[in-house]
């Protein structure tokens, strides 16, 4: 095969249609780009900023940060600066004490989500109350916000403001306190649930595909908003208004959407734990997530169609003696359009017995 | 009859109609209604100024739109026609239709909406399920595309625009008449269509769904032809140019040109590669939906016994939606 | 209107349970949903109440035209007295509902005749001939001559069925003015409720004709079962005339015309297909199941015995009859017309000719 003749791959139709379908990563994607994050780098990030040890010269370097500050350390810094116990962070002007053992790999490029997932997973081990907790769907929704707001809240803190952060940190202590049993309890029930996850089906293998790639959606989006706000803020401010004004505005916005893309991620996760729990109780799962249809099951048709045909069509349909329709199945038009002639009788009987119950009569009388 | 309504505003101007949001006038000792209604005022008048001089009398399209939705008043998944009434001050025919703010296609514009796979599957499924109701009564769409799918203040998608419909005759037993093949945006165009086929059937509207489906999912246009030579074109470089040997007969269709450049089938690997991120049994939905040969290409009731329909995870709730239109 | 009012409360209902409501639609619910159903199947009872309510407001308008042209004439001595008496007894006829069906019916005729002319397909011609009736159940034939709504019912009914003619072609292929067939189109669809859609019976009795080979299979000569659709499907034609379209389903009005054609054939059909047992086995040798299928059987055999009697029930009036009721309505557009003829024909008597009823001229005009 030619190269001129190769199929046309997702590039080719972005030229095509001249418009960069942005959110399309979601399922056109190739997935090499998921373990190619880092490879994007540039300069800056290649060279470790405390012993300026650049990525080019040693490229198994890697770097890790401390949920502490999330400053970028590469892994030999770590080794030699907090082997000997907890120590203040290398960073200039940065007072946090950080342990060895706190550090992790940076898996996003972008500190900001890191920092925002690692808050997450924080509060959702305080914050755990699940679905079965709440009375209605009404209060859950009502619990899954307010835990969204802690989340935004936490991660949108002013570093510098301690009081703030206190103050934040205090509601969730109080939370922890006042449902200390139940997060046991449902921390029990979520490590059962996890277990049960380690044999994942391939839908949750493509939901978790899918998951992954909501997520690099969601840091390009990340990326590419911030710096629009920025512009819009620049610009904003320029015209002279409030300046506080705008950045509420604009921060509100923010929170809106990501609120959004949280959501759906959220959704994801909760499906993706629900789902080894319902590969083996496939009816419980049906009255977890449509608990107001419970008598109802789900049906790709919803009832629209007959179950109980008053006819049949022959298997073998040739020995239906019809001229006029085995003819057609000759005609090499008819042919070419898929005539069916198995299809073609089914119409027909199927017409033949609509209504055959109704008794005009009787049933208009009433 | 006419009093019955009010117009309130103009919502749009098609060829022959003007659509009005409107109300339910209130009536003595009955509660005040205060949900909207959307009035397609179809003018008589107009169409007897026809510029061609070939009065055709009451539009063919408007004849279509009142036939069919008459027969599809008991589907969640269509518009629902609630009433016609004639307005003999304006030489007018009013449909009284559901009033329906949002599309697909305005939907699918908007990107800041992300949809999970239980969102697309709410979505598939009920375009599946409005579809299917039309083909049992034997109704062929004939225009399904992105802005023809409009979405209720409830969630729920419904089909629209029936001004192309029309009954599927079985292969012309009893009119022996040939269908016309310029119909569906050409986008949505199936390509028997394009070959200028003037016996489809069904199936053109299942390859239209397919299309609107990847729509959804990459949030751009599959396949978007600049003119029919050039859809058919682009058909082909992207699902590869049929042979006798996949769509025996093929070469029977008028427009079929012996001279094509046989662009290769994409095998799975290559699907699979194009739509990453979706489950094996969606993949197996949307290339049995593109078939090119139309007698393999699945029929509606096939697409929706589809193990990707009964397969986890289930569709979302239909306030999703709502939720998602509202951001 | 009365789906209007409901509007907002199928909205509600449907908001949050749409996607699992799960009801169960069978073929015959989809048969109900038709507008068919809805709208234009009636009881006997009501139709016949229905055209009784028509008549009734036909003959006041002919009292009221009566009154009108006597009070034009108060003075004038224009009339005499028996003139007076002979033209109140003609108009206190009014046109009585069988008159209207009859000369409808002869109408429908000349439809169904044009139709077969210009060669159109069956579903044409039968969705022609339906709105011309339904048309007549909720007008006068005073209000609109039935000869002027021939056209316009052929040219809707093309347009509805896909059978594409423009009105130029249509126009000068059957010889009409083109405003005149138009003129009429509007009134038609508002008066046909603006429903459409006709489940017709030629496709129900192909599918018959196939289900018949598979149920009596190896027992039926499939050239015999030729002929026997063939002449099935004349009757199904002529099936329009009647008023069998308002009372059965289509499966029922096709049965019925094959059971007309070669009962027996028909029968063991039936027998086999929904029985597998005698009918004429006494009740108490049934099971339960067994019983269930009887009990629909003798519903559907009462029901094709009905329609069997409509079906052979000619509803087309003999000509004096045609001629008297297209008199009567020539008479209350033009009551002039009337007196013309009273004096003609007395004058003729007096002459002691014994000279036919019907004037030369209106014996064409009818043909």
């Amino acid at each position: 095969m030619s190269e001129s003749v190769s199929v046309p791959n997702q590039i080719d139709l972005v030229d095509l249609t001249e418009t960069k379908p942005k959110t399309s990563k979601l399922y056109s994607d190739d997935e090499s780009d998921h373990e190619s994050e880092n490879e994007n780098d540039d300069m800056r990030d290649i060279v470790c900023p405390i012993c300026k040890t650049s990525r080019y010269l040693s490229p198994d370097m890697k770097f890790l940060v401390n949920p502490e500050c999330y400053h970028k350390i590469c892994e030999s810094c770590v080794d030699r600066i907090f082997t000997l116990g907890p120590t203040k962070c290398p960073y200039e002007n940065c007072n946090k004490i950080l342990r060895k053992l706190k550090f992790k790999r940076q898996i996003f490029d972008n500190i900001e989500i890191e920092k925002e997932i690692d808050i997450r997973n924080k509060v959702y081990k305080i914050m755990n109350k699940l679905e079965e907790d709440f009375e209605t769907r009404k209060e859950y929704d009502k619990f899954l916000e307010d835990r969204e707001d802690v989340i935004f809240e936490l991660s949108n803190l002013d570093s510098n403001n301690e009081a703030q952060i206190e103050n934040v940190e205090k509601k969730l202590m109080k939370y922890e306190q006042m449902n200390k049993r139940l997060i046991q309890v449902n921390k029990m029930k979520l490590k059962n649930q996890e277990s049960k996850q380690n044999d994942m089906d391939s839908v949750q293998q493509n939901l978790e595909k899918e998951r992954l790639a909501l997520i690099k959606q969601m840091e390009e989006q990340n990326l590419e908003d911030n710096q629009t706000y920025k512009q819009k803020i620049i610009a904003e401010l320029s015209k002279g208004t409030d300046k506080n004004k705008i950045i509420a505005n604009v921060k509100m916005e923010i929170k809106l959407k990501k609120s959004s893309q949280r959501r759906k991620l959220e959704e994801l996760n909760k499906v993706l734990k629900s789902n080894s729990y319902s590969y083996n109780h496939f009816n419980k799962f049906q009255e977890n997530s449509n608990e107001e249809f419970a008598d109802v099951p789900f049906t790709p048709f919803n009832g629209d169609r007959e179950l109980h045909r008053k006819y049949k069509v022959l298997e073998d349909h040739q020995l239906y003696y019809d001229p006029f329709i085995s003819n057609l199945g000759k005609v090499s038009k008819y042919v070419a359009n898929g005539f069916n002639e198995k299809s073609i009788y089914d119409r027909l009987l199927n017409e033949a017995f609509l209504g055959f119950g109704v008794f005009i009569e009787e049933e208009k009388s009433k | 009859m006419s009093e019955l309504f009010v117009k309130e505003k103009k919502l749009g101007e098609g060829t022959f109609a003007i659509v009005y949001l409107g109300k339910k006038k209130q009536q003595e000792g009955e509660p005040k209604d205060e949900a909207y209604v959307a009035i397609k005022e179809i003018k008589l008048d107009l169409m007897k100024q026809s510029d061609t001089g070939d009065n055709m009398g009451i539009d063919i399209s408007a004849i279509r739109e009142i036939k069919y939705l008459q027969e599809l008043k008991a589907h969640d998944n269509i518009i629902k026609l609630y009433d016609v009434y004639s307005d003999m001050k304006t030489n007018s025919i009013n449909l009284i239709l559901e009033y329906l703010p949002m599309d697909l296609e305005k939907l699918i514009k908007k990107k800041t909406i992300i949809f999970n796979s239980m969102d697309i599957k709410l979505i598939v499924l009920q375009i599946l399920r409005g579809v299917n109701h039309l083909h049992r009564l034997c109704i062929i769409h004939r225009d399904l595309k992105p802005a023809n799918l409009l979405i209720g203040e409830n969630g729920l998608i419904k089909l629209a625009d029936f001004g192309l419909a029309r009954t599927y005759d079985d292969g012309g037993i009893n009119s022996h008449s040939n269908l016309t093949n310029n119909v569906v945006t050409r986008w949505y165009k199936a390509p028997e269509l394009l070959l200028g086929s003037k016996n489809y059937d069904f199936k053109i509207d299942i390859w239209s769904i397919g299309l609107i489906i990847i729509e959804l999912l990459i949030r751009v246009p599959y396949l978007p032809g600049k003119d029919d030579l050039d859809q058919l074109n682009l058909i082909f470089k992207v699902l590869g140019t049929p042979s006798e040997k996949d769509w025996p007969q093929v070469k029977a269709l008028p427009n079929y040109n012996t001279n094509l450049y046989m662009y290769p089938k994409p095998n799975r690997q290559e699907w699979r590669k194009r739509f990453i991120a979706i489950s094996d049994n969606f993949l197996d939905l949307l290339m049995s939906m593109l078939e090119m040969n139309p007698g393999e290409r699945w029929d509606i009731v096939r697409c929706l016994e589809s193990e990707y329909i009964r397969e986890f995870p289930r569709p979302s709730d239909q306030m999703e939606l709502v939720r998602l239109m509202n951001e | 209107m009365s789906t209007t009012s409901s509007l907002k409360k199928t909205d509600k209902s449907t908001t949050n349970n749409a996607l699992y409501s799960n009801q169960r639609v069978t073929d015959d619910d989809i048969f109900r949903n038709s507008s068919q159903f809805s709208k234009w199947s009636f009881t006997k009872q009501q139709l016949k109440d229905i055209r009784q309510n028509l008549a009734d407001e036909t003959l006041l308008r002919f009292q009221e035209k009566l009154k009108s042209y006597l009070a034009e004439h108060e003075s004038d001595n224009f009339l005499t007295d028996e003139e007076k008496e002979a033209i109140s007894s003609e108009f206190e006829l009014g046109i009585s509902s069988e008159e209207q069906l009859q000369i409808v019916s002869l109408y429908a005729q000349k439809v169904q005749i044009f139709c077969t002319k210009l060669k159109l397909p069956s579903e044409v011609i039968a969705t022609s001939i339906i709105f011309f009736k339904k048309f007549y159940i909720t007008n006068s034939v005073i209000n609109l001559h039935p000869k002027n709504l021939i056209f316009t019912c052929i040219f809707l009914a093309c347009k509805s069925e896909n059978h594409f003619i423009s009105a130029e072609t249509f126009a000068s292929k059957v010889k009409q003015d083109k405003q005149s067939i138009l003129e009429n189109e509007f009134k038609l669809l508002e008066s046909l409720k603006f429903s459409l859609m006709n489940h017709h019976l030629f496709k129900p009795l192909h599918g018959f004709y196939l289900d018949i080979q598979s149920v009596l299979y190896g027992k039926v000569d499939k050239n015999y079962l030729g002929t026997v659709y063939e002449k099935s499907k004349k009757m199904l034609l002529n099936s329009y005339l009647t008023d069998v379209f308002y009372h059965y389903s289509p499966p029922h009005i096709t049965l019925t015309a094959l059971i007309l054609e070669d009962e027996q054939l028909i029968l063991k059909y039936l027998e086999l297909k929904f029985l597998g047992f005698d009918p004429l086995t006494p009740e108490e040798k049934l099971n339960e199941s067994q019983l269930i299928s009887k009990k629909m059987y003798d519903t559907l055999m009462k029901t094709i015995e009905n329609c069997k009697q409509d079906l052979k029930t000619s509803l087309l009036p003999d000509r004096e009859t045609a001629w008297k009721i297209d008199a009567r309505i020539h008479y209350f557009l033009d009551p002039m017309s009337f007196i013309k003829r009273f004096r003609a024909q007395k004058e003729s008597n007096s002459n002691s000719n014994d000279a036919s009823d019907e004037p030369d001229k209106k014996k064409q005009k009818i043909e």
